[in-house]
């Protein structure tokens, strides 16, 4: 059974008296555990796609379901619960506090799940453990000004990983890199999938992150137009 | 957890932050030295009245005629009280003692020499029990109650400043201190006024030694021991019956003098209560405090408009971090607790702040204004009372004026697009 099922789903922006439609008639099923990639040119639609899967955005047509729930069913409560336990989102800008060390960046989404009843030391411990893992042991009291671009998606990515989520959406994570520093990221992230075992569904043009996906999803104007294997994908 | 948030985020605009602050402080000072400056006045005022020991005291005199002038003076005669209703309050319920004062019929003036140079002046001279003054005077029973001239003399400690600081600088008089005016000698010519025409016998010059300065004394004359003034009163008409120009009442406790007051109201008299005093001075004071409190809130108001602005500002700066901390699984009420709880750090800042630069500047002030006040009877200790449950009160207006002026701002927050406030400049 899939984890994530999106049916006929469509989406239509209004900028002033125009009307874009971003996505349509999109139908795709991912199953848990999946590492997907989701490749199309600019403005082709996949990130809107990635923000309806997040719950950040609201299509304006059919439905979403993540383990069996309706996503436009949820109230705001619902939905921010949603994104804060099952979904780790990672940014092609980082989007880390630059004024928050990189501990404290990575305590944010524990902060939003009730740490009324978790105690402040343990945040710190389980973020610290996490940071480490992925080789920032010595950075951890530093600002997000004084780390490298590669150090800063590594914090990024362990902030959508503290809460444990079950899926894990990153648009254009190796955007902002240089390529051997992206293929480090993505390394990474399909190290951390398979430990993990979290559903990853990354956005992006760039087609060498492919060669790392289970799935491929090719989006052109808003519409679904290939989904394969990578090796049927590049031939 | 929005507390550590919130103080980060403060910290992180620490110019912005600082200035808010400012703004809550200086409107929280000026509440706060407004005031403490109230209840010290009130303090003051209530002080001069006669302190605690004055609460369960009622002083009773005849009810004025209507329409008299005459009603002002204190002149015995017919509107005086007789020792059998005299008599009649003591056996009230609640009256511990009665302390009976009695005058000279007449006006008299009396002579005395100071500093080299002799004056004489229109006065009155009362005669009241040692028991009365006992607590406020430095004298024996025996020396008070003593039946041969000189007799010992009391002065009223307010005539002394009034004299000292209007009528001496005004004159080219000498000021006298009261350690001047000490064991000096004077003649009081019992109904030989300088100003009113003789009425009635007069009685030969009595000496009187003036052996100190009381808060209890009448305002406009000598005291001396009752009996010297009957025998003045006997010596001026043998048919002399005693009364009383008024009646000093010792109730047993504050909480019964309003019941002791109307047995006294009952009587056909008058009852007049320190307690009455300090409810008026109280209810004018009121007025003083709503003034300034009113100058002090529109001050804060000020401060809070600028809280508004700021936060307002901070939501569309930080529209950014919004769109992050929501796509992070924040509800729009940790947004708006995030936001509220950086409003209430600056009050709780604005508010220690405000309190701490009111206390100091208060302290200078009192300093100085202490420093230029005259020495008299009625200069206060303090100008500025500082009261615990005032201070805690000023805090937590502070705090709940910073943050009713962010809900506004936080509740835009918690309202944004979170993908719009994440993903558009």
């Amino acid at each position: 059974m899939s984890l994530i099922s999106l049916k006929n789903v469509g989406k239509i922006y209004t900028a002033g008296n125009e009307q874009v439609e971003a996505l349509k008639d999109i139908t795709l099923e991912i199953a848990e555990g999946e590492f997907v990639v989701i490749v199309g040119p600019s403005g082709s639609g996949k990130s809107t796609l990635l923000h309806l899967i997040g719950g950040l955005d609201t299509p304006t047509s059919g439905e979403i379901k993540v383990g069996g729930r309706i996503l436009g069913d949820m109230k705001d409560r619902q939905i921010s619960r949603y994104r804060n336990r099952e979904i780790g989102f990672i940014f092609q800008d980082f989007h880390l506090q630059p004024h928050l060390n990189i501990v404290e960046n990575v305590e944010i989404p524990l902060m939003f799940s009730g740490t009324r009843k978790r105690k402040e030391a343990t945040i710190a411990k389980k973020a610290k453990e996490l940071l480490m893992s992925i080789g920032l042991k010595d950075r951890l009291k530093h600002r997000p000004s004084e780390i490298s671009g590669g150090q800063k998606q590594r914090v990024a990515i362990a902030r959508a990983l503290i809460n444990k989520p079950k899926i894990i959406l990153a648009d254009e994570p190796t955007g902002n890199l240089d390529s051997v520093t992206g293929k480090k990221t993505i390394t990474l992230l399909k190290r951390l999938h398979k430990e993990n075992a979290v559903t990853m569904i990354i956005v992006t043009h760039d087609r060498e992150i492919t060669r790392y996906a289970e799935r491929i999803v090719e989006i052109k104007d808003g519409r679904l137009i290939e989904q394969n294997k990578f090796e049927k994908f590049t031939n | 957890m929005y507390y550590t948030l919130a103080i980060k985020n403060l910290k992180s605009r620490k110019a912005r932050s600082a200035l808010t602050v400012a703004g809550i402080a200086i409107g929280i000072a000026s509440l706060t030295l407004m005031l403490a400056l109230s209840e010290g006045l009130k303090q003051a005022a209530f002080n001069n009245i006669g302190g605690n020991g004055a609460l369960t005291q009622l002083t009773v005199q005849p009810k004025p005629e209507k329409g008299s002038l005459l009603k002002l003076l204190p002149v015995g005669g017919k509107q005086s009280i007789s020792p059998q209703i005299a008599g009649q309050i003591g056996n009230l319920p609640h009256v511990a003692k009665i302390y009976p004062e009695m005058i000279f019929a007449n006006i008299s003036s009396l002579q005395v020499s100071i500093a080299s140079s002799g004056m004489q002046t229109d006065t009155m001279i009362f005669g009241v029990p040692y028991e009365y003054i006992s607590g406020d005077a430095n004298v024996s029973k025996s020396d008070w109650e003593k039946a041969t001239p000189p007799y010992p003399a009391l002065v009223s400690k307010k005539i002394l400043d009034i004299y000292n600081f209007t009528i001496a600088p005004t004159s080219g008089l000498p000021t006298v201190s009261e350690k001047d005016l000490s064991g000096v000698d004077v003649t009081l010519l019992p109904g030989e006024s300088t100003f009113f025409p003789q009425t009635g016998k007069t009685t030969n010059p009595v000496t009187a030694r003036i052996i100190g300065f009381s808060d209890k004394t009448s305002l406009v004359g000598v005291t001396i021991p009752l009996e010297a003034v009957r025998q003045m009163n006997v010596q001026r008409d043998p048919a002399y019956t005693d009364n009383y120009l008024r009646l000093h009442v010792q109730v047993d406790r504050a909480e019964n003098v309003a019941t002791v007051r109307d047995g006294i109201n009952r009587l056909g008299l008058d009852a007049v209560s320190p307690l009455e005093e300090i409810k008026t001075i109280s209810d004018n004071f009121l007025v003083v405090e709503i003034g300034l409190g009113l100058i002090s809130l529109i001050i804060l108001f000020v401060a809070g408009l600028m809280i508004a602005n700021t936060f307002l500002s901070a939501v569309s700066e930080r529209k950014h971090d919004i769109g992050l901390f929501r796509a992070l699984g924040a509800t729009r009420s940790d947004i708006r607790k995030l936001f509220l709880a950086e409003a209430s750090v600056i009050g709780l800042i604005g508010g220690m702040t405000g309190i701490f630069i009111g206390a100091v500047g208060g302290l200078i002030i009192n300093n100085l204004l202490l420093k230029a006040l005259p020495e008299m009877s009625f200069k206060p200790d303090t100008l500025f009372i500082f009261n615990p449950l005032s201070l805690l009160f000023t805090l937590t207006l502070a705090i709940m004026l910073s943050t009713f002026f962010a809900l506004i701002p936080a509740v835009t927050a918690s309202r944004l697009n979170p993908l719009e406030a994440l993903t558009k400049e």
